[in-house]
């Protein structure tokens, strides 16, 4: 039986998560098996697609809930919450 | 804003001759340049390749957003360029990219510029929608396919 984690993350870039962060995080959204379901307001898309991540449209200051569940569930999250953090490194 | 207050038939390239990623980019600044008499073929082509360097806008389903931001320029624009062959962007998934939809907009806009590449994501998202513009005859087509669309939004 695995349940989903779940994590509010906010968007500390000035930029938002416009097409070069958004690339770097289905690049690492894609080095973990876990499913990375990724949600702002009434919009849910995939972790792992660079298009529906663009989908978002995610300003500065915004904060998108992230619901990863699966195999490596709790590595991801902690990578995605690093990456969020550090303000898209 | 709309996709399609961003369009314009004098800015669609319905079958592009390139077969490269340099080639398609010079091809869709000459077009630019030829519309805007303030920029410069090379100064659009310069902009568009030094964005490509960070990063291939060659995203996925033989889709790219190649862009930029331009001094000079009013308001963000959209060039709508096609390949039927399809060129190799280094797209995210490895495969050929059909449809560009190269944005070019003015320096101060990054919150329009999210909007404009969420609301254009939402759209490309479509299947059907990217077969459509594949096959579209001429450039009414396309914009009245990417109208119907767009008004679909919220």
């Amino acid at each position: 039986m695995t349940s989903s984690l779940k994590a509010a993350l906010k968007i500390r870039d000035s930029a938002g998560l416009h097409a070069r962060p958004a690339a770097r995080l289905v690049t690492l959204a894609k080095k973990f098996p876990a499913e990375i379901l990724l949600r702002k307001d009434s919009v849910t898309v995939n972790g792992k697609s660079m298009l529906g991540v663009l989908m978002l449209g995610a300003g500065p200051g915004e904060t998108i809930h992230a619901e990863v569940s699966g195999l490596k569930a709790r590595e991801a999250l902690a990578a995605l919450r690093e990456f969020f953090e550090a303000g898209f490194p | 804003m709309r996709i399609v207050d961003c369009l314009s038939k004098n800015l669609m390239l319905l079958n592009l001759g390139a077969k490269n990623k340099i080639d398609c980019l010079m091809e869709c600044a000459e077009t630019v340049a030829r519309n805007f008499s303030d920029l410069k073929k090379d100064e659009i082509a310069d902009v568009l390749l030094d964005r490509e360097k960070l990063g291939s806008t060659g995203i996925q389903d033989g889709i790219a957003i190649p862009h930029g931001k331009f001094r000079g320029l009013q308001k963000t624009v959209i060039l709508f360029a096609r390949s039927l062959e399809g060129i190799d962007f280094q797209s995210y998934d490895g495969k050929p990219t059909h449809l560009f939809f190269v944005l070019l907009a003015p320096e101060e806009t990054t919150s329009e510029h999210l909007k404009l590449l969420a609301r254009l994501s939402r759209l490309l998202k479509n299947n059907e929608l990217r077969n459509e513009l594949l096959k579209a005859k001429n450039e009414e087509g396309i914009t009245h396919i990417l109208e119907r669309e767009d008004d679909k939004l919220a």
